[in-house]
């Protein structure tokens, strides 16, 4: 696994996210919640892809 | 319709500060807590990419070689494209308008290329190329440059030395005179090309020039117009990682978007403690439909 690239997206997921749920709602808890729920389905979904990608590629 | 407890004083005027700084607007609208959020994430993302990238992942036009020459070294105003990614990238507001304001000095360059207006000093890195009946013979080297021009005012011409080490390591001075050629002053790169004769007393001595690169100064490249011999070094020296500051630049702004559109209508799925309506909710398993009910489904309604 490429943990520069690791160290990035993390980062850049998580940005995206709280910006997002930000800009849905305005209650604080509202925003954090959807932010981290969003967040955790995103990680999910790219790993589920990156298996993906190391299972192809082989 | 925005939710009443929403602050947003003048939506216009809020939309606009988001434009011009990523939470400015909601600091103007007293909604602290999501300033704090838009300000620290797009900037941090933005400054990020700038910094994977060099300096250099923003800039709105491409220039194009029309001819030989490379772009730096052509007096006339080369043409450009309008990079698309700008359009992204210039939504973040003030941190990315430089680009607009260089493309604008950059089109009004054009007397500077090969004119040097006042003495410069600067690390050169380059080759000296030693021109001989056998054919030429060229050597990596790298040192300070210090010339002045001809004449006070500024001039086509100069006078010099570079300050470098000959093969075996021995310090040498070069002495440098005549016509020189010395890229635009504004461009998108830190390295700004030059070469010059090698002047020397000695008539056996081959005619050589130095052809390399001095420093442009940050006010003079940042955010500049910039050609596709630069993004290839930029590829080259930085790889993958070019790619991905352009792509965080891109994101902030193209996320700031949103936080511009929150700022003058307010949050898109409202205040976040509203109640699912009555009509959404499902009927419990244990629950029988009313009797009204059947006779509206018989009735085909």
């Amino acid at each position: 696994m490429d943990y520069s690239l690791l160290s990035q997206a993390l980062p850049l997921t998580a940005i995206i996210c709280l910006v997002y749920s930000a800009t849905r709602f305005e209650l604080r808890e509202k925003i954090l919640r959807s932010a981290l729920v969003m967040f955790i389905k995103t990680i999910m979904f790219l790993g589920v892809l990156y298996l993906l990608l190391v299972w192809f590629s082989r | 319709m925005t939710d009443p407890r929403v602050p947003l004083k003048n939506p216009l005027v809020a939309a606009l500060l988001a434009f011009l700084l990523p939470g400015a607007g909601h600091f103007y609208q007293g909604r602290k807590f999501k300033a704090v959020i838009f300000s620290a994430g797009i900037l941090t993302l933005f400054v990020w990419g700038m910094v994977l990238g060099h300096g250099q992942p923003v800039y709105s036009q491409l220039v194009l070689r029309s001819s030989s020459t490379l772009p730096q070294l052509s007096r006339k105003a080369p043409p450009q494209n309008f990079s698309y990614a700008y359009a992204a990238q210039v939504l973040i507001g003030i941190p990315a308008l430089p680009a607009l304001i260089q493309d604008f000095r950059f089109r009004r360059d054009d007397d500077t290329v090969n004119f040097l207006a006042a003495p410069l000093n600067s690390d050169f890195t380059g080759r000296l190329v030693e021109n001989s009946v056998r054919g030429d013979r060229q050597r990596q080297i790298s040192g300070r440059l210090s010339i002045v021009p001809s004449r006070p005012e500024g001039s086509r011409s100069a006078t010099g030395t570079l300050t470098t080490t000959d093969e075996s390591g021995q310090p040498l001075i070069l002495n440098l005179g005549g016509q020189l050629e010395l890229g635009r002053r504004v461009f998108g790169s830190p390295l700004r090309e030059f070469s010059c004769r090698v002047l020397s007393d000695d008539p056996e001595t081959p005619a050589s020039e130095i052809v390399g690169t001095v420093d442009r100064s940050f006010v003079n490249w940042f955010q500049a117009p910039l050609d596709t011999n630069e993004l290839d070094r930029l590829n080259g020296s930085l790889s993958r990682q070019f790619d991905v500051a352009c792509v965080f630049t891109w994101i902030a702004g193209l996320l700031n978007l949103l936080v511009i559109w929150d700022a003058a209508q307010g949050p898109a799925y409202g205040y976040g403690d509203e109640k699912p309506e009555e009509s959404e909710k499902k009927p419990e398993p244990d629950e029988k439909p009313e009797p009204g009910g059947q006779a509206t489904i018989a009735s085909g309604r």
